[in-house]
């Protein structure tokens, strides 16, 4: 009897241990610990990093939120939607709102990306000095600006104003700024650390994807030209192209495969992997997803037209050479390394025909004729080519040198196996600045096609009536009525609206 | 042998309070037999010498003998659980007694199954509501919680899909919801937490339901959602039986949508691409021509996917079980199997379950048991789930054939615009994934007495369950009517392997201590619990071919794992007082710590007070013989919710999911994907309940009322936070307040008049729920939900909808910011502006609450009728005011329905449903014209029965042999049209997978 009292209470005595109620995260990290090394630096640094591997920015997928950059080319005159659900289609078909997944998820993605560079930015400096050699801690935080200053040249290209998240926040709660504010911020910021040696001028090949003072420079002409700053622009550009590091890629078509993601033309690129599990890329999926080439975004024949003859001369020129329509291969060599024309043998599929809804051209940029879902593709971000037309273009809208800036737009024309006749063969001698800016325009949509610029330098210059004009002209592909201001600016997502009490929406969407 | 469950609980524990000595003196056999006013033998009632401890029990045919010394003015005590008592003065010359007994069944010996035991219904002073286990005993069921439907009031039982082995896809809400976050009532199955699904229907003896504070606060932090105690049979001494059930079912869907033939489909595609900008991609009026008179049927076909997808599909039931014991041991031994194929192609699962209950009283002090119950289940579905096998068939073209002539399957049609092959549903369903399930539950438990009426109870239950997904993608080969193959892709394999691990600890003290009129009820008890989960996850890509599907033989393999553990630490105590039976009082504490909330607010406290007056009881009542049962009762108490995830309490930064490619290497990444809050804690929920039990005319009529207000405050949950934050997950808050009001009254009668016996019960159910505050916010919209103070929890919310626009004039009048409309869009009314006033545009400040996502009242009545051997039964069950989305969204994609087709359009310019060709505008812009009344009443199960007579079957020595027809969900009543009603809040009707109406025959037999 007394036994079985002790053993009663021995029960109860037993169950009192106090460290059974203190359990931890098995599975992540806890902020307790984190912030000690250099390696949990770098690691939070990668997590930056891959916030552009997301939907909304630099991932593609046949999905229902993929709209990257080159997603946004399908909803100008370059290229169009034949599934219509694909989220950037809204701007097509007139149906955007800010309800509409495409403004929800750029959004989400620029912002992520945002909230981790902050946290970088804010913790790395408090780290201890003997955890963290100061040059690395001030390599990751310029690399972390770097990225926050490119994601807000994004967000400000596409919604113009919107709040300037700058450090962690738990709640969110921010004004919108002004775009003109926030682009004085995050250049400010940028040519401070482009000026400081926290960025290395080169990188070992194990760290290529980093950033470098090239890399902030360039990005830096982008931020100034997208905003019209011409003269810090064309500088910005200046440091890129004095650095010496960087060239034209002699083979066009090289450039887009795998084989090019190292060519020193790349100044920036979203990295990927088909041989590492969750971070391959999709750039080049065709074949093993429709059994030909891609067929979710075609090309318009507007785009297609816009290759010259190999004179030089538009295919509409009465002075031109050019006679026969079906023959692509005397057309401006870009033509065929970026489309693909009819009667072109496509591996796996067959010749291409003139049926389907684009009459037989297909997008061939970054395109494999394999059956393989994964690449090692890099999505491009700046390459120099661009750079080279970026201070082209800065300098012919703020009445810069002509000879300079003829000669830079020869450099990109005369890429040894594209050599399209230069400015002064073709579209001759003594052109105005308006005439260079038009060749400028000419050359940036030919030589960037479906690398995702089309839209952004429609919207900074204003011309996507026009464009919208062309496209509708097609006859396919979505609606394109023209909509005024509506077009310029997108809405602020609603649901941002409604989880943040201080935001007003777009006033040409109704808000403030 | 009409039983019902106290017996059966309760028969052993009686049994051992008669210990049976030898006679050393004269005796005198005395002999006889026990039925029950339907003639019906009673086994194991109990006969004793009144005031002796000589005595025995009855066989299986109710008779009795036993010797009795000769002693004058004698008498003989009957007791049965459930019955009243019987007292028969022994007479000189008599030797026999056969005895009838009258069953109590609403009266006072009822015992009701309560926290930590049980307690005698009319001394009860919570609200408690039981299952007439009588009247779901025999329905073929194939998963436990769809027998609770409308049963019981206050307790909401949904069941989202018909699918097969998706058990737990059902939803019980027992008054109302009080969080936003998990809302599912604790579930204990003899006395551990556990799941529903992991308890087969037939090893039910009893289910109670803890509604109030008052009952369930003893089970503190995890009662807040209300508590289902399910009790599992056990053996009973002296009645070794063996049984048999058996059914077989058809099952049918409820409703399938009606969708229109082809051609009418590719006249709504053809008005979308011309208001797309698309007419590249119409269909020719040749092609038309084609669809219509079916001349081509390899390219331009007529199919009705959902027809082709659903189907009629068998179920069976199997149940065997032993029960029985002797010496002071018993048991109950079962298996069942259950093999049921969906209504959807592909789905269909296969269930074999078995549990062993045995109990043994080692020495007289001490009383030992054990449970252990075991389940495997196998589920098929189709890759990516049933539901996407519903949404195919929604959603592909019926111009493509389901076959080609040519022997394979359709994914191409006549248009050359479709260059992609279109997702064939048939095709799709053939492609299986398969999880198998293992569950094993195991408990010991000891009972000792160490002085009379002291009991030390102690318990360690464990339970394991473990489920294992194996999803393999082949490379598929596709063809086109002339042949031509397309194959493509790459063959994929999903393994993941699911491990819950749960243990628990309990010690109870309970005394009884009675005197004089004044009856304690002491019990103090400590538990500790632990549980564990653990994930693995692995896929494979590029096999060999698509015969070998393991991982060893894919190319390219990955893995991932995850896992996380908590505990929970608690005291409890209780006192139950009566007086006279008259005055009751009962007050529960319960103490708990727990490792999901952070120390500093680790400790909880739950108290709750009840008490009942037991009118009838008082000496003024005895007068009268209207009245039997007449008791009011209070309660007030609070309870505490924890289900918040492991550690919501941490900032932890995520590891191996948000990597980057630096040189050629991986580098792997680190992430701050959630966001803490240190200072969280419990959520707790304030319930007072006021209410009466009553029973009238000799218990024919019985009924009780319960009027409740249940406050939970301080509720946990993810406000959604702005993108600007950069996480994926939004903190865990301490931020609102919720009521739930309400009233929940049932009715019961039984009557009998010769051989005819008839029985009814009615409940209803009022709810009224509330958001009373949302700290920090105002409100939040979540697509078609708002969350606002002084509405209920994700109330609809958007435009109000005046029909279509049917001219220019009213596009031109109110300006609409939210789309870009045209003539037949759905028009919006200006209904407020940025002032507070109509501003004559259609913007966000336009929005208003739409409809109501709670039913206002459930009910349900069953309604059972026996004659001579027939039985019958009928039990129906319904929602009231509450609304639903229904729209079927105006996109020609694939399919339509018949309301599609009455859409707006030049050539249909008087249709009521909205044009196509701005989809995103009509479908996506929450608005009142797509909320309707979703009320409904459903013919629940309708059964037939027939038991031979006993007198012919005891001749070949059978106990019992019944035969049934029963059908489920036969009829529904209801406004809703193509879809199903009947489902959970915030969701889109025309989504949701229909349940299942199931036509079965059956067999009950015992030996």
């Amino acid at each position: 009897m007394k036994k079985i009292l002790y053993l009663i209470g021995l029960v109860f005595v037993l169950s009192a241990c106090s460290d059974f109620l203190d359990r931890q995260s098995l599975s992540e990290l806890s902020s307790d610990t984190f912030w000690s090394s250099q390696k949990e630096a770098e690691m939070a640094l990668a997590g930056c990093f891959d916030a552009l591997q997301a939907e909304g920015l630099y991932f593609v997928w046949p999905g229902n939120w993929t709209c990257s950059p080159r997603e946004l080319d399908c909803v100008t005159d370059d290229g169009f939607y034949t599934w219509d659900y694909l989220p950037a289609n809204d701007i097509a078909k007139n149906t955007l709102t800010a309800s509409s997944t495409l403004v929800s998820t750029v959004w989400k993605a620029c912002y992520r990306g945002i909230a981790r560079c902050n946290q970088v930015i804010l913790y790395v400096p408090k780290m201890d000095p003997k955890a963290i050699d100061k040059s690395q801690a001030d390599r990751i935080v310029g690399e972390a600006k770097f990225l926050r200053a490119f994601l807000y040249n994004y967000l400000t290209s596409l919604y113009r104003d919107v709040p300037l998240s700058l450090e962690p926040t738990a709640t969110g709660h921010i004004k919108k700024s002004s775009k003109a504010e926030i682009i004085k911020y995050i250049t400010g910021e940028l040519e401070e650390v482009a000026a400081s040696d926290a960025l290395p001028v080169t990188l070992d090949d194990n760290a290529f994807g980093r950033i470098t003072k090239g890399t902030a420079y360039a990005l830096l002409c982008r931020i100034y030209l997208y905003n019209d700053m011409y003269a810090e622009a064309a500088d910005a550009a200046n440091k890129v192209i004095q650095s010496g590091k960087y060239g034209i890629a002699p083979k066009y078509d090289v450039l887009f495969s795998d084989a090019g993601t190292r060519s020193n033309e790349i100044i920036f690129s979203v990295r990927y992997s088909g041989l590492i599990k969750g971070e391959e890329g999709f750039l080049s999926l065709g074949n093993a997803y429709v059994w030909g080439p891609m067929n979710w975004l075609l090309p318009y024949k507007n785009l297609v037209d816009e290759y010259y003859y190999i004179d030089g001369k538009a295919i509409t020129d009465p002075s031109s050479s050019y006679k026969n329509p079906t023959d692509f291969s005397t057309r401006d060599p870009r033509l065929k390394f970026n489309i693909i024309t009819p009667g072109t043998w496509w591996g796996g599929w067959g010749t291409v025909d003139e049926t389907g809804p684009s009459k037989g051209y297909y997008f061939g940029k970054w395109q494999q004729d394999d059956w393989d879902w994964y690449d090692s593709q890099d999505y491009y971000v700046i390459r120099y080519a661009d750079v080279l037309l970026m201070r082209a273009e800065a300098l012919a809208k703020s009445g810069g040198n002509k000879s300079e800036i003829i000669n830079l737009i020869n450099q990109v024309r005369q890429r040894p196996d594209v050599m399209m006749p230069t400015v002064e063969t073709a579209e001759g001698t003594n052109l105005t600045h308006d005439q260079l800016f038009k060749v400028i325009q000419h050359e940036r949509r030919v030589e960037f096609a479906f690398e995702g610029f089309r839209y952004l330098d429609l919207l900074r210059w204003k011309e996507l009536d026009k464009a919208f004009a062309r496209a509708r002209a097609e006859g396919m592909g979505g609606a394109h009525t023209f909509l005024g201001a509506k077009n310029y600016v997108w809405p602020i997502p609603q649901e941002e609206l409604d989880n943040n009490p201080v935001l007003d929406q777009a006033p040409e969407w109704g808000g403030k | 042998m009409k039983r019902t469950w106290h017996e059966k609980i309760l028969f052993p524990i009686v049994l051992h309070l008669f210990i049976i000595f030898p006679m050393m003196s004269q005796t005198l056999k005395i002999e006889g037999k026990v039925t029950d006013t339907n003639g019906e033998t009673l086994t194991g009632a109990s006969v004793v010498l009144k005031g002796t401890t000589i005595g025995t029990t009855t066989d299986i045919n109710g008779n009795y003998s036993f010797d009795i010394p000769i002693e004058k003015q004698q008498a003989l005590i009957f007791t049965y659980i459930g019955y009243k008592t019987v007292e028969v003065n022994v007479l000189e010359n008599q030797r026999r007694y056969d005895v009838q007994m009258e069953e109590t069944s609403t009266g006072l010996d009822e015992v009701v199954v309560v926290a930590y035991g049980t307690q005698k219904k009319a001394n009860l002073t919570g609200a408690v509501s039981s299952l007439h286990i009588d009247d779901v005993k025999d329905i073929p069921a194939s998963n436990t919680a769809s027998l609770l439907q409308g049963r019981m009031s206050g307790v909401t039982v949904s069941t989202f899909s018909a699918q097969p082995g998706k058990d737990n896809d059902v939803e019980i809400r027992i008054r109302g919801i009080g969080t936003f976050g998990n809302s599912n009532p604790l579930v204990l199955i003899d006395g551990v937490e556990g799941n529903m699904s992991s308890v087969s229907p037939n090893d039910i003896e009893n289910v109670s339901v803890l509604k109030d504070a008052a009952s369930a606060s003893i089970y503190g932090v995890r009662a807040a959602n209300g508590v289902i105690l399910i009790t599992t049979k056990r053996g009973k001494a002296g009645e070794n039986r063996l049984s048999y059930n058996v059914s077989y079912g058809v099952q049918q869907a409820t409703v399938l949508p009606q969708f229109i033939d082809s051609w009418q489909w590719a006249t709504l595609f053809n008005e979308q691409s011309d208001a797309e900008g698309t007419p590249e991609r119409k269909y020719t009026p040749e092609m038309i021509q084609k669809l219509k008179d079916k001349s081509d049927p390899d390219h331009f076909a007529n199919t009705k996917w959902i027809n082709e997808v659903f189907r009629t599909a068998p179920v069976q039931n199997h149940y065997i079980s032993m029960t029985g014991g002797k010496n002071n041991s018993n048991y109950m031994a079962s298996l069942g199997y259950m093999k049921q194929d969906g209504i959807v192609m592909g789905t269909s699962t296969d269930r074999t379950n078995f549990r062993l209950n045995a109990d043994t009283k080692y020495i007289d002090m001490i009383t030992l048991g054990m449970n252990v119950a075991g389940t495997y289940q196998k589920v098929d579905e189709p890759l990516n789930g049933s539901y996407y096998i519903f949404e195919q068939a929604r959603t592909s073209r019926p111009s493509v054939p389901v076959k080609y002539k040519n022997g394979h399957w359709g994914v191409f049609d006549g248009n050359p615009s479709f260059t992609e092959p279109a997702k064939n549903p048939v095709f799709s369903s053939t492609q299986l994934a398969n999880t198998d399930v293992y569950k094993f539950d195991g408990k010991i438990f000891a009972d000792i007495e160490p002085v009379k009426n002291l009991h030390f109870k102690t318990n360690f239950a464990y339970q394991f369950n473990q489920s294992d997904y194996a999803g393999f993608s082949p490379v598929n080969a596709y063809y086109s009517a002339e042949g031509v193959v397309k194959e493509g892709g790459i063959n994929l394999l999903d393994e993941s392997s699911n491990k819950a691990i749960q243990w628990i600890n309990e010690n109870l003290i309970t005394y009884y201590l009675e005197a004089d009129h004044h009856i304690f009820n002491f019990l103090i008890g400590q538990s500790s619990q632990y549980n564990s989960y653990k994930q693995y996850r692995a896929h494979g890509e590029d096999f060999i071919n698509n015969n070998v599907r393991v991982m060893n033989a894919a190319k390219i393999t990955s893995a991932y794992g995850t896992m996380a553990e908590a505990t929970l630490r608690s005291l409890f105590g209780r006192i139950n007082y009566a007086y006279k039976n008259r005055y009751l009082m009962e007050l529960n504490i319960r103490r708990d710590e727990s490792s999901r909330i952070p120390k500093k607010n680790r400790v909880g406290y739950f108290p709750s007070l009840s008490a009942g007056w037991n009118i009838a009881e008082e000496n003024f009542m005895k007068q009268q013989s209207i009245v039997n049962i007449l008791k009011l009762r209070a309660s007030w108490g609070q309870l505490g919710n924890q289900d918040i995830g492991y550690y919501p309490f941490a900032q932890t930064y995520r590891i191996g999911m948000n990597n980057y490619v630096w040189g050629n290497d991986k580098i792997s990444g680190a992430a701050a994907v959630s966001v803490a809050n240190p200072d969280i804690k419990w959520e707790t929920t304030t319930t007072s309940n006021i209410g009466f039990d009553a029973a009238f005319f000799n218990n024919k009529i019985t009924s009780t009322f319960d009027y409740f207000d249940k406050t939970t405050s301080d509720i946990l949950l993810q406000l959604p936070i702005s993108a600007i934050v950069g996480a994926d997950e939004a903190p865990y808050v301490n931020a609102a307040e919720v009521k739930n009001r309400g009233w929940e009254a049932s009715v019961g009668y039984n009557g009998n008049w010769g051989d005819f016996t008839f029985n009814a019960n009615a409940n209803l159910s009022h709810i009224n729920n509330k958001i009373t505050s949302v700290s920090g916010r105002k409100d939040w919209i979540q697509g078609w939900t708002i969350n606002v103070a002084g509405q209920p929890i994700g109330a609809y919310y958007g435009y109000i909808a005046d029909g279509l626009y049917t001219s220019q004039n009213q596009i031109d009048e109110t300006k609409n910011l939210v789309g870009n409309v045209g003539i037949g869009d759905i028009r919006l009314v200006d209904i407020n502006g940025e002032n507070g006033e109509k501003d004559n545009q259609i913007t966000d400040k336009d929005r208003t609450i739409l409809g109501n996502p709670f039913p206002k009242f459930t009910y349900g009545l069953n309604l059972s009728a026996g004659y001579k051997g027939f039985d019958f039964a009928v039990f129906f069950q319904g929602v009231a005011g509450v609304d639903r989305i229904v729209m079927d969204y105006p996109i020609a994609g694939g399919s339509a329905t018949n309301t599609m087709w009455n859409r707006y359009s030049a050539t249909n310019p008087n249709g009521t449903y909205p044009r196509f060709g701005n989809g995103n505008y009509n479908g996506l812009t929450p608005s009142s014209f797509w909320i309707t009344d979703a009320s409904y009443i459903r013919l629940k199960n309708i059964e037939l029965g027939y038991s031979f007579s006993r007198d012919l079957l005891q001749k070949i020595k059978i106990e019992r042999l019944r035969i049934f027809l029963s059908a489920q969900n036969a009829l529904t009543f209801t406004k809703i049209k193509n879809y199903d009603p009947e489902k959970y809040a915030n969701d889109d009707r025309s989504y949701a997978y229909p349940n299942a109406k199931t036509f079965s025959i059956g067999l009950n037999f015992s030996l």
